[in-house]
């Protein structure tokens, strides 16, 4: 097993042969030409370290220190019973990926009224326009090892009744494994819809989902957009979500981190029409020696955009968690109304938080606000609370939803919400024995 | 036997003597006013009582209902039937009011073996003890005293002790920050709530709110220790002489002594 950062490179580099071996006849498709020039970037860029700005405070050995094996077969079966819980009872289109596979028998797939929900080994015209590797080493990696790719395309001026679920899960298996879960999705003009993406896990082993996802957004669309890092607990994710949206669109976005030993979220959304609004939305619970690294980046390209960002997390144990997000405003982009803030609440001495709002505006017209804070659970909340016949441990449950609730209770889809909710108190439940 | 019985206590917060020897008894059916100025001790004397840990309880002893008071965390005594109206009421960002008021009141009737209010049992309930305190019903839909007025919050207040129907309630300086209307308001409030089966203690600095709530016993509460008690005329003439008066004569009997 290698050990250091370039050790671990060369080890995709020799995994790549294999890989290659394993892809049997396809090795000579446009996707693998796409393959191999992104594993060449890769080698060329190897891991990011703590002198790239964007990982400054970030311990990546967690994902270096380990050679996760790429893979072409998936090793073993899984039923309907492992997936329910991660379902949310989601009956729309829905794509099963199985330790990055894609499982047809598990999944949903449409293709009509202009609503199209596949999985593709082929390259779309699209495909990396937003999410270009050659800036970004997991990025360049995800697409080296590229397998199925989740499309989805809504044609003009349709309504999604609808939510579309990307279901993610890995089985870890002997050996740690790679997977490179991979979406695009595209909003044309006028239209409307909601995708749910859950990256889930079994415990067994530790395991790296290193996920990329583009979307772009028409004109006077709409676009809301739950992530969820659901993955075992030895599993280790990734992800790079990169938004480019039109003209007076609309994009929603929550990104909840609750399961999984390390995790790292790059969001990327770049406002490139006028009078678009984003919002972009997160929250994270750590215990243990979990780590939980939220970076993301609001591009205010264009006049008249407002955005609204607010990361909220709570930390248990000796977990860790960083926040780093940054406003851009263009010199163009006038009347621009960013606001940004991320809120914790640390409930043990061990426990650790990097938070970094960055504003960069050239624009002299805008509006702009950001801050944060962290803290412990208010002890004059508690009291409060105590005082009407409340048991203190109660009283802690209820401060605790509340504070979850603030992001968690933005979320549309109810079963998605109730659901998360339900996992982030049963967390703080497994530790308030501590207390 | 009196329903609260304080005996010789004395109480610190941070390592300084706030509370240095105080005796009071409180029987069903009364209303006490504990009047002194800023600093006195007369909001400590509250927060003991009600079970905040801030505090450290050095000497003495309260009962209350025959029972050790001390022994039990602040949730314990809500439920045993102790009730404080905060002076400064926190927010709590998150939660939802009526979620709140009903997880509280369950806790309550739980504990006197009633049974537990669904819904839409809370609801009826809530709406008639909300009238009591002229509160518009929108207010259970806020979250807990988040935005609320200095005035909702106090009246926010006693609509939770009009939910608990608490033995004994102590109102910490209610009055404070409430103009003459919401004055009105909350201490019509508390008389109803008032019965011979129960007993309430006004902590204040002024005198005003006892032109409402009329006392049967006045006490007045300097450096810790109470110094003198009386009915409600003691409240009036403390109104009109001020603390500095009381607070001279006490100096020299503690000088005579």
């Amino acid at each position: 097993m290698a050990t250091t950062r370039n050790d671990t490179v060369d080890h995709y580099l020799s995994a790549f042969e294999a890989f290659q071996n394993d892809l049997n006849g396809q090795a000579s498709s446009p996707l693998n030409e796409v393959r191999k020039r992104a594993l060449d970037r890769f080698a060329e860029l190897g891991f990011p370290t703590s002198r790239d700005e964007a990982w400054k405070a970030t311990d990546l050995s967690p994902i270096t220190s380990t050679a996760f094996i790429p893979h072409v077969e998936f090793p073993r079966s899984v039923t309907e019973t492992d997936l329910a819980p991660f379902r949310f009872g989601l009956n729309g289109p829905t794509l099963v990926f199985v330790n990055g596979r894609y499982a047809p028998d598990l999944s949903n797939p449409t293709d009509e009224d202009g609503v199209t929900v596949t999985a593709s080994d082929e390259i779309d015209p699209e495909f990396g326009r937003i999410a270009p590797f050659d800036a970004h080493a997991l990025t360049a990696l995800n697409t080296a090892f590229l397998l199925d790719i989740a499309v989805i395309r809504i044609a003009p001026k349709v309504r999604v009744p609808e939510p579309i679920h990307l279901l993610h899960y890995t089985l870890p298996g002997e050996a740690p494994q790679l997977s490179t879960p991979r979406a695009l999705i595209v909003v044309e003009d006028d239209s409307q819809a909601s995708v749910v993406q859950t990256f889930s896990g079994q415990e067994g082993g530790p395991y790296l989902n290193n996920a990329v996802t583009e979307i772009r957004i028409g004109e006077n669309a709409r676009l809301d957009h739950v992530k969820m890092s659901l993955e075992g607990p030895e599993g280790r994710h990734t992800s790079n979500l990169l938004i480019s949206q039109g003209r007076t669109s609309r994009f929603t976005s929550h990104t909840v981190s609750v399961d999984g030993a390390f995790t790292r979220n790059d969001i990327s959304s770049v406002l490139a029409g006028e009078g678009c609004e984003s919002t972009v939305n997160g929250f994270y619970i750590l215990e243990g020696d979990q780590h939980c690294d939220n970076y993301t980046l609001l591009e205010h390209q264009q006049p008249h955009c407002p955005s609204h960002e607010l990361f909220k997390g709570i930390l248990q144990d000796r977990s860790r968690a960083i926040f780093r997000g940054k406003i851009h405003v263009h010199q163009a982009a006038q009347k621009t109304d960013a606001y940004q803030q991320n809120q914790n609440i640390l409930l043990s001495d061990d426990a650790r938080i990097n938070t970094k709002p960055q504003l960069e505006i050239y624009a002299d017209d805008v509006k702009c606000s950001h801050g944060a804070t962290i803290g412990q659970l208010d002890e004059d909340a508690l009291f409060y609370l105590q005082s009407r016949g409340i048991s203190r441990s109660d009283a802690y449950r209820i401060l605790l939803r509340g504070f979850a609730e603030d992001v968690l209770g933005r979320i549309e889809l109810e079963s998605v919400r109730d659901e998360l909710t339900r996992r982030v108190l049963a967390k703080v439940d497994r530790n308030g024995a501590t207390r | 036997m009196a329903l609260l019985e304080i005996k010789n206590l004395h109480a610190s917060v941070e390592g300084t003597e706030i509370l240095k020897g105080v005796d009071l008894s409180v029987n069903v059916g009364e209303i006490h006013a504990i009047m002194g100025p800023n600093g006195s001790g007369k909001s400590t004397l509250a927060q003991v009582l009600s079970g905040n840990e801030a505090y450290e309880v050095t000497d003495g002893s309260v009962t209350f209902d025959g029972k050790d008071l001390l022994d039990l965390e602040a949730d314990e005594r809500a439920k045993a039937g102790l009730f404080m109206a905060f002076q400064y009421p926190v927010e709590i960002p998150g939660v939802n009011s009526a979620y709140f008021m009903r997880t509280a009141l369950n806790e309550v009737r739980k504990h006197r073996g009633e049974e537990e209010l669904d819904a839409v049992g809370f609801l009826s309930l809530a709406r008639e003890r909300m009238a009591l305190v002229e509160m518009p019903e929108d207010f259970l839909k806020r979250q807990v005293n988040e935005a609320f007025s200095g005035g909702e919050k106090k009246r926010h207040e006693i609509f939770q002790m009009a939910m608990l129907e608490p033995r004994l309630a102590i109102l910490d300086e209610t009055d404070s920050g409430l103009d003459i209307d919401a004055l009105r308001i909350v201490s019509e409030g508390v008389n109803q709530l008032h019965s011979p089966d129960k007993a309430v203690i006004v902590v204040t600095h002024y005198q005003r709110l006892l032109e409402y709530i009329v006392p049967d016993f006045v006490h007045v509460i300097l450096n810790g220790r109470i110094v003198t008690s009386g009915d409600k005329h003691l409240a009036l003439r403390l109104e009109e002489e001020g603390y500095d008066k009381i607070r001279a004569e006490h100096e020299e009997q503690a000088i005579s002594a």
